[in-house]
């Protein structure tokens, strides 16, 4: 991946192509955790790739341009969702529909997360799958570390309640 | 982490999903449309490094020339035109009111915050009582200029990327006071306003300037009502703007 960085700064289409190529359906399953909607989805995709493209001569080559990428998409979605009307949505308490569930693990898996208020779904992300702490979290989201462990505690409240092999753990 | 998060994280962490294929010529058109507004086709910014700190030094630096040149003029002008304040003596009794420097009548420098405040669409109501616009209502006349967009809108490059850094944040709190012995500064945001991006830390060194001024006033208490966006530039050339009109005000000249 590295040796499209430099023909990438030089503006070469090509290797923009091929980055593309290679990277967008990996950021694609960042922003499809995030944001249900695929238009939602794929416009975040398409301004984190913009942001990529052209600020590459910001990355320092210091920690992984692959991680680079990502956080940058992350945040993109997180931008995405603050421009929403009720940005993460916090105070949401009601029931979620059941979802209509694939039978393969990983889609299984992503339907229950984006069954989630998008509050609990996004404190999830970025603590179980991001790897995020709580007070990094409460900073991105402009939300108290304490709000962060309780959106967080009902998320895996609500997503235990969709796995059986979980909720017979807790009988 | 919990079984259950092992169990996401394992299983989404690398999922992958396919993008409409016709996503990529818009990115591809987006990103000659940058490159052709930079002019050469090939950005030429400085490489910032990767970490957090270093690209936030970077950024403040950059930031802080800017500052620091806007403030060497504003300096010029002043000193040709009133004579500085008279040393405050911290030690020596209160006697005096507190400092309210309204963010909205800064007149001819503009800040978003001044904006918001003219902005008769979102001019629900003053935060408070302690709106107090008449000591600095007849400094200057307000300028016209188009209602502020939205916040990622209207910043900068530099700005941006500090914002992609988390460095600006939205003021959760309504209302902060910030001690400094023996000024104290009070902090105040409409609360029916959503979206106040400032950092504690602009709030924090706002506060400073301002608590800086009141001491220079002769007064232990300042006040900053503010609504709308707050970007510590503007905001920092605002409240010295305002603070140098109160001092002019309150300054007997050719003493």
């Amino acid at each position: 991946m590295e040796h499209l960085l430099e023909p990438c700064r030089a503006g070469d289409k090509k290797a923009q192509h091929e980055l593309y190529q290679r990277m967008s359906p990996v950021l694609m399953g960042i922003c499809r955790r995030y944001l249900t909607r695929i238009e939602e989805a794929e416009e975040a995709l398409s301004n984190a790739f913009i942001k990529i493209l052209t600020r590459l001569d910001r990355y320092s080559e210091e920690g992984s341009f692959e991680g680079w990428m990502k956080r940058i998409t992350v945040r993109e979605c997180l931008t995405y969702l603050r421009r929403g009307k009720n940005p993460f949505d916090l105070d949401w308490e009601g029931e979620v529909a059941a979802p209509v569930l694939h039978s393969d693990g990983a889609a299984h898996l992503l339907q229950l997360i984006q069954a989630l208020p998008v509050g609990y779904r996004t404190v999830f992300n970025l603590y179980a799958i991001e790897g995020y702490q709580h007070d990094e979290i409460a900073t991105m989201l402009e939300i108290s570390v304490g709000t962060s462990k309780s959106q967080l505690s009902k998320a895996r409240k609500m997503l235990k309640n969709q796995l059986p092999e979980f909720n017979a753990q807790d009988a | 982490m919990s079984n259950l998060d092992h169990k996401f994280k394992e299983a989404l962490e690398g999922y992958t999903e396919l993008p409409s294929p016709e996503l990529w010529d818009k990115i591809s058109a987006a990103v000659d449309e940058h490159n052709d507004q930079k002019g050469s086709g090939q950005l030429t910014e400085e490489p910032v490094a990767a970490p957090k700190k270093k690209a936030l030094v970077v950024v403040w630096r950059k930031q802080f020339l800017a500052i620091a040149s806007a403030a060497a003029t504003i300096a010029l002008f002043w000193t040709l035109a009133w004579e500085p304040t008279p040393e405050y003596n911290h030690r020596a009794p209160f006697n005096g009111t507190p400092t309210e420097t309204d963010l909205s009548s800064t007149g001819t420098i503009w800040s978003p915050i001044e904006e918001a405040l003219k902005k008769p669409a979102t001019a629900t109501k003053p935060s408070n009582a302690t709106l107090d616009v008449t000591e600095v209502a007849a400094v200057t006349t307000p300028v016209k200029r188009p209602l502020a967009p939205r916040w990622e809108e209207r910043l900068e490059e530099h700005e941006i990327e500090l914002a992609l850094e988390d460095d600006l944040m939205e003021l959760e709190i309504v209302r902060s006071e910030f001690i400094q012995s023996p000024v104290k500064v009070i902090v105040e945001f409409d609360p029916e306003e959503a979206t106040y991006f400032a950092s504690n830390d602009e709030a924090s060194k706002i506060s400073k300037i301002v608590g800086e001024g009141a001491k220079n006033l002769g007064q232990n208490m300042a006040k900053i009502i503010g609504k709308g966006y707050l970007n510590w530039e503007s905001a920092k050339v605002s409240v010295n703007h305002t603070l140098a009109n109160i001092s002019t005000r309150k300054t007997p000249k050719n003493k």
